[in-house]
């Protein structure tokens, strides 16, 4: 188990990131109250603030959710990625106010425990219309605050990348019991057809961007390739190759491979960022090293370590140029130790 | 090797390019999430002018009693000459006041506490350590202790009735399901409330024997229901007597 993660300090993008965040919610939260007490000037302050924070967490839920495809299928949308976890905390906070205010108007100063009276109070599991919907958004506050707190890299480099991504993947679970919170909660009681239609838009909406994205995943994968000769495959012509420093992605034997050229040498590294495997192929080649399009990770062209202090590395592959064409051995050189031996 | 305007998050700035669509972006869904903000709010059903009057703590004097709840009668002045009032009394939180008025029927008592109206009726949260009985000899009622109207049959709702007359809005429906069944279960009496329009007709919900029935009503609340019962008047509130296994549930 590693202690290293990387501490990737604050600047001036990550400021310009939170500040556009801060106020997105700021004058979400002002919005919802100063007009609902225009309009509704009877509407107690309490229920304007559940309503706001617990509306305004799900909103931003629906632009966190929405973010990883629209990168994949627009790449210039790609910046609203890197810092996405602040998203996350944001939306934890503002879902946390909510739920704490609801916690306290309906279920403390009565003979049960809050936490039994939110499970005990209603008690109708048996029957979809009547359920007990508070529970639900418990259930999701609690999956969103486990992840509030490990959002955090050092949490990352101590779970193991896989084990953090599965994880983080809870969140779509989250989401689930979170329509299910409105649809058999405030839908059942409030008329108004902009909170039903933005449960049904904001799902489908959702659903379809998955969908598109995914489709276009897979319509990428690559063309096959022909047979190994002496274990290398002819991947490319050397021509095709991009010589800006973007990348080329080809699968090999199962594999996915990042392939760039800087003049007439050629670097095949494995596709899969150690970090939550962004694809390296579409990011850059920027001096020596193959930069990461998701948040940035960097691996030496040759060896697929990344520069001291980083420990991390993706493995490389063997590249030949024979006759003007690419040709990539098959099998990956494993990732190497970093920094112990890394000649390259 | 250029770095066209591929954009790596540590990096101080920025390439312009990437910045410009990131400006747009940013301030498109800050405009969206504002419009939502506006209409979500905006779009709220409307909320009843019941009045809690959150924080002030006033003086009442007058005659507790217990049947069919918990009720403070008071008296007051008014150009035709004294009317009597009979404010619900609840205890501060979740809690009813039973234990309040308990063996103190007909006493005359002075009742710190605030003030929770809706409409006609109203009810008075007691402070804590709120009464202070001033005459512990019964007297008896000010006025005929029921009007009988006659048997009724009613679509409605059953909530509770310190919720309902101001403590929370809104207080009624599938959202506030839960907190109306922890005030009922805690003694807060419990109202059947027939909406139409804007108006709405309160009773007090008790046995057909006039017994209260909290606990048999909270399977019921916070949804549409059709109960039929005897209604009397009794003062200012009405009474509705109807038996909890009678009660059946109506088409939303
Ligand atoms: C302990 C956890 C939670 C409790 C007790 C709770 C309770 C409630 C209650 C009582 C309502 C109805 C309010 C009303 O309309 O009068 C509500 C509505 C709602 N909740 Fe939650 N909730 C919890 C968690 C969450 C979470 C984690 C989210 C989203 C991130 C969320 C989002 C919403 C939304 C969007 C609504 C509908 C709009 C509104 O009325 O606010 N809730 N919740
Ligand atoms: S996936 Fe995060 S930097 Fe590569």
């Amino acid at each position: 188990m590693s202690l290293n993660y990387r501490a990737v300090g604050w600047n001036r993008q990550k400021r310009l990131y939170d500040t556009a965040l801060v106020t997105g919610i700021v004058l979400y939260l002002a919005v919802f109250i100063a007009i609902g007490l225009t309009t509704h000037p009877e509407a107690s302050a309490e229920v304007l603030m559940i309503r706001g924070f617990g509306s305004g967490a799900f909103v931003l839920l629906h632009v966190i959710l929405a973010i990883g495809p629209a990168c994949r299928l627009a790449p210039r949308l790609l910046p609203l990625l890197y810092n996405r976890r602040h998203m996350g905390v944001a939306m934890f906070s503002m879902a946390l106010v909510h739920g704490a205010l609801s916690m306290l108007m309906y279920h403390t100063q009565g003979d049960l425990n809050p936490i039994v009276s939110l499970f005990a109070s209603n008690t109708h599991y048996d029957d979809l219309m009547r359920f007990p919907f508070q529970t639900l958004g418990f259930f999701a506050l609690v999956i969103l605050a486990f992840m509030a707190a490990t959002s955090h890299d050092f949490w990352l480099a101590n779970l193991s990348a896989p084990t953090w991504k599965a994880l983080h993947m809870l969140v779509y679970v989250a989401y689930a019991a979170l329509v299910m919170h409105v649809a058999l909660g405030a839908l059942q009681a409030e008329s108004s057809p902009l909170l039903s239609g933005f449960v049904v838009v904001g799902f489908a909406g959702l659903a379809a961007l998955h969908l598109f994205a995914g489709l276009r995943e897979t319509g990428r994968r690559d063309r096959s390739l022909a047979a190994p000769r002496d274990g290398f495959v002819d991947v490319i012509a050397l021509d095709e190759l991009p010589i800006d420093g973007h990348g080329h992605v080809a699968c090999l034997s199962g594999e996915r491979v990042a392939i760039f050229r800087d003049g007439d040498e050629v670097f095949a590294l494995s596709n899969a960022c150690q970090h939550q495997n962004g694809p390296l192929g579409e990011g850059r080649l920027i001096g020596d090293c193959v930069t990461c399009p998701w948040h940035g990770y960097e691996y030496e062209r040759t060896t697929g370590v990344s520069p001291a202090p980083f420990t991390e590395s993706v493995p490389t592959f063997a590249v030949e140029l024979r006759d003007g064409r690419v040709w990539i051995d098959a099998k990956p050189r494993p990732a190497r130790d970093a920094h112990h031996g890394g000649e390259a | 090797m250029t770095k066209d305007d591929f954009y790596v998050g540590y990096q101080d700035r920025a390439p312009v390019s990437v910045g410009g669509t990131m400006r747009r972006v940013a301030v498109a869904l800050i405009v969206v999430a504002v419009a939502l903000a506006a209409g979500l709010t905006a779009e709220q059903d409307p909320f009843n002018d019941a009045v809690f009057e959150f924080l002030e703590v006033k003086t009442f004097e007058g005659v507790l009693r217990s049947d069919p709840v918990p009720m403070l009668e008071v008296t007051r002045p008014s150009s035709e000459g004294a009317s009597v009032s009979s404010y619900l009394l609840v205890k501060l939180g979740k809690h009813g006041a039973d234990d309040l008025v308990d063996g103190r029927e007909g006493q005359r008592a002075r009742i710190d506490g605030t003030l929770v109206y809706n409409g006609a009726v109203t009810l008075i949260e007691v402070a804590d350590g709120g009464v202070e009985i001033l005459d512990g000899t019964p007297s008896s009622r000010a006025e005929p202790a029921r009007r009988l109207l006659g048997s009724r049959r009613l679509v409605g709702e059953i909530v509770d009735s310190k919720c309902w007359l101001g403590v929370m809005k809104p207080a009624r429906l599938k959202t506030h399901r839960a907190c109306a069944i922890n005030c009922i279960a805690g003694g807060i009496p419990p109202l059947f409330v027939v909406t139409n329009g804007d108006d709405a007709d309160v009773y007090l919900l008790v046995g057909s024997d006039g017994r209260t029935v909290n606990a048999e009503v909270l399977d019921f609340v916070g949804e549409s229901l059709i109960v039929t019962g005897d209604v009397a008047m009794m003062g200012e509130w009405l009474v509705l007597s109807a038996e909890p296994t009678g009660f059946t549930p109506a088409a939303p």
